[in-house]
């Protein structure tokens, strides 16, 4: 039985490029480009690789649902950090105890996204404009909290436990994974002119 | 590393249970002082190498604290319900690594003000709380601060606060340097006629005492300091009493119970070894270090015949008035980078608040710093006020992270005898000794500070200039890491666990000293006073040894 992909990326990239300016899609599109290749080869990815935890349908679903909570775009998003694989991992072993209430709330939700919209063959399968209409409907869901709290450690954490592929995550918010700092650290301590003493001072 | 070892079929002057920020000073000034002492610690022993920047492991997986799958802890906010496990924390967490909780404090290091051991007297009782006087004065622990402060290493300006305590010297360290929150921290309040001064940390600002200065890597709280500048127990005092060659810490041994003999007396402990077997070593005395959880259920598992509920327990208080410090955020964002993940988290603070001031129509004060949550899934996980929380508009706040930081109130929270640490009557551990109920709520003023504190953190910000301000509504406390008050210090043995010389009320040679001694919960950061009560209960300590006296 064929996996169920997402939808590409890149046609949802270009399709919805449709709808912004010429200006902002010149100045962006470099990065537009970089996120749909990349994004293609997730998707690469998704097919080939081996989960621990995941079936092939749970992942592509935890995929799309990660892309929502933290959208792919001008920089990388859930789904190019592969949160994806850190959640399997995380599921499999360091957070084996919430495995069995993570599934119960992920089939949960396949079974409530299949009950609106029969035609289609999964989460991953939908436009995303449906998948963010039923996003929507899921966000104040103990699986909501569970699946986002996921995504953001697929994310940030450390890649060495799957996710945050190549720093992508950190590269997202500005992060420098360096040991060694010097002063100025920000821009509005560069002309700091040091400490006055207050009058009553001692 | 240890260069003294002790058998099993010794017995030494003193046993330390706990190698935290007063376990580590109570044994390097027993040593020092020519006694034979044994530190007994539940966690291993780490180094600056086993040190990682992994928030994963540090704050999501119990990686050098209190195991809640290991040590379970229960929790209920009503003495009436019956508590129950928290999902994937313990509400009290400490570091269980040799230097404990030392390890991972972010270093702030204030010292308790004047008031904060007599404000009973100042301000009267408070109906329905434990509120009381400690039985000594700011003056009499003056000259520990200092000790503290030179010996361990605190970096600070003195007197740079107009509400600064009296002192007798100088910080030994520079203040670190500012930070971008800090200059805006500093801006915003000098902006309201407020007076931020630049924060005294435990962390060396230059080389100090054979250790570096800090390299600003950001990792303070919550984690180890890989290149040693933090100044804690690990790498201050632990070698430091080692080397005298008098004391033997020994790491993953588990003290589970105080032994005391038909007298009275306490004979030594009972711990479990990192094979789980039983071990037991005997003292001349016991000091307890264990922490302000820790404490008093080490005594209250300790119960025998004589002492049915507890250890030292005649009084009824152990375990009780545990106090936290309450505190909440107020999130910023500005228009420019201030990279917040880098350096020490505080650079800057504001004591305009410390004092309670009965025209605000409730108990409490406090202090404001600036700082940030630096790390990265941390942050994103704190509240976004009323942004989205996933979606466009929240990858875009997390975009914003560079441009971000927080300023965090820490304020007072009264004694209340239902806030409590006592046994959970079926829960165990997994050595198979009663795990640890916790009782808390907080007192309606401590919400009220935080309120009355949130409101001028973001007037501060506002002043500042920030493009964004948010925070949520204080809420009740479910976690902690500052323990205090569960084995009051008093001299009236009634009402209190220790006297004011950390001796137990109740057992001449079995003495409590770390969090668990307080009497009021100061404003915050309270490991620089449980220090400086380290050196001074050391001091006496060794005194009542030397003529006899235990």
């Amino acid at each position: 039985m064929p996996l169920p992909l997402p939808a590409s990326r890149r046609s949802f990239l270009l399709g919805s490029g449709g709808a912004l300016s010429g200006a902002w899609l010149a100045c962006q599109w470099p990065h537009i480009a970089a996120a749909a290749a990349h994004a293609s080869e997730v998707s690469d990815s998704l097919r080939t690789h081996h989960f621990e935890s995941l079936s092939g349908a749970q992942a592509a679903d935890v995929d799309a649902l990660a892309g929502q909570i933290v959208p792919s775009g001008a920089t990388p998003g859930a789904r190019e950090a592969g949160a994806v694989y850190f959640i399997d991992r995380a599921l499999a072993t360091f957070f084996a105890s919430w495995a069995s209430e993570f599934y119960a709330g992920l089939t949960q939700a396949q079974q409530r996204f299949h009950a609106l919209h029969p035609s289609l063959a999964s989460f991953a399968a939908a436009r995303s404009d449906a998948q963010l209409a039923f996003m929507q409907s899921l966000e104040w869901t103990p699986f909501f909290e569970n699946l986002r709290t996921l995504t953001v450690l697929g994310l940030l954490a450390s890649p060495k436990y799957g996710g945050n592929r190549g720093g992508a995550g950190w590269k997202m918010i500005g992060f420098e994974d360096q040991h060694v700092f010097e002063p100025p650290f920000g821009d509005y301590d560069r002309d700091y002119p040091g400490f006055v003493p207050y009058p009553r001072s001692k | 590393m240890s260069t003294r070892r002790f058998t099993l079929d010794e017995t030494v002057d003193f046993v330390v249970v706990g190698s935290g920020a007063a376990g580590g000073v109570v044994a390097r000034e027993l040593a020092r002082g020519g006694f034979t002492v044994l530190v007994l610690e539940q966690g291993p022993r780490l180094g600056p190498g086993d040190f990682e920047h992994d928030e994963l492991k540090y704050f999501y997986l119990s990686g050098i604290t209190n195991d809640p799958q290991l040590s379970p802890q229960t929790f209920t906010s009503d003495p009436a319900v019956r508590a129950q496990r928290l999902f994937g924390y313990n509400a009290l967490v400490y570091a269980r690594i040799v230097g404990g909780s030392s390890n991972h404090f972010t270093a702030n290091f204030w010292r308790f003000h004047p008031v904060d051991f007599q404000e009973r007297s100042l301000l009267g009782a408070i109906p329905g709380t434990g509120f009381a006087d400690w039985p000594l004065r700011y003056e009499e622990l003056e000259p520990y601060y200092t000790r503290v402060e030179w010996e361990v290493g605190v970096s600070g300006l003195a007197g740079a606060s107009p509400f600064d305590p009296p002192r007798s010297r100088p910080y030994p360290m520079p203040p670190m340097p500012v930070k971008s929150s800090g200059v805006l921290l500093e801006r915003g309040a000098r902006k309201l006629g407020l007076h931020p001064y630049p924060a005294p940390l435990a962390i060396n600002s230059r080389p100090f005492r054979g250790r570096p200065g800090c390299v600003h890597c950001g990792f303070c709280m919550g984690f180890g300091c890989e290149v040693r500048a933090k100044s804690s127990s690990l790498y201050t005092m632990i070698p430091e009493a080692e080397a005298t060659g008098r004391c033997e810490v020994r790491a993953e041994s588990y003290v589970f119970r105080v032994a005391t003999d038909k007298r009275g007396r306490a004979t030594g402990v009972h711990y479990f070894d990192r094979d789980k077997r039983e071990r037991f070593q005997g003292a001349r005395a016991v000091v307890v270090c264990a922490n302000g959880a820790e404490t008093p259920r080490l005594l209250l598992n300790s119960a025998t015949d004589r002492f049915p509920h507890g250890l030292a327990n005649s009084s009824g208080v152990v375990g009780k008035y545990l106090m936290f410090n309450q505190n909440s955020d107020v999130h910023a964002v500005f228009e420019r980078q201030l990279n917040e993940y880098k350096s020490v988290q505080v650079t800057r603070v504001v004591h305009d608040f410390y004092d309670s001031d009965p025209r605000r129509g409730f108990y409490g004060g406090g202090g404001l710093d600036s700082r940030i949550n630096p790390q990265p899934a941390l942050w994103a996980l704190s509240s976004g006020g009323d942004l989205p929380r996933w979606g466009t508009e929240y990858k875009a706040r997390l975009e914003a992270f560079t441009r971000s930081m927080v300023v965090a109130t820490h304020s007072t929270s009264l004694a209340v005898e239902s806030n409590s640490v006592s046994l959970d009557p079926e829960l165990k551990d997994s050595w198979g000794i009663p795990a640890m109920r916790v009782t808390y709520q907080d007192h309606p003023d401590d919400l009220a500070t935080s309120r009355f504190l949130q409101k001028r953190a973001a007037a501060i910000m506002d002043a500042a200039g920030a493009q964004k301000i948010w925070h949520d509504e204080v809420a009740h406390t479910t976690l902690s890491f500052h323990l205090l008050g569960t084995c009051r210090m008093g001299n009236d043995p009634g009402t209190s666990v220790i006297d004011r010389y950390h001796r137990t009320h109740d057992v001449k040679n079995l003495f409590l000293c770390d969090g668990s001694s307080f009497v009021t919960s100061g404003r915050g950061q309270p490991t620089l006073t449980i220090e400086a009560l380290a050196f001074r209960a050391a001091e006496h300590i060794g005194r009542f040894a030397r003529r006899n006296e235990i």
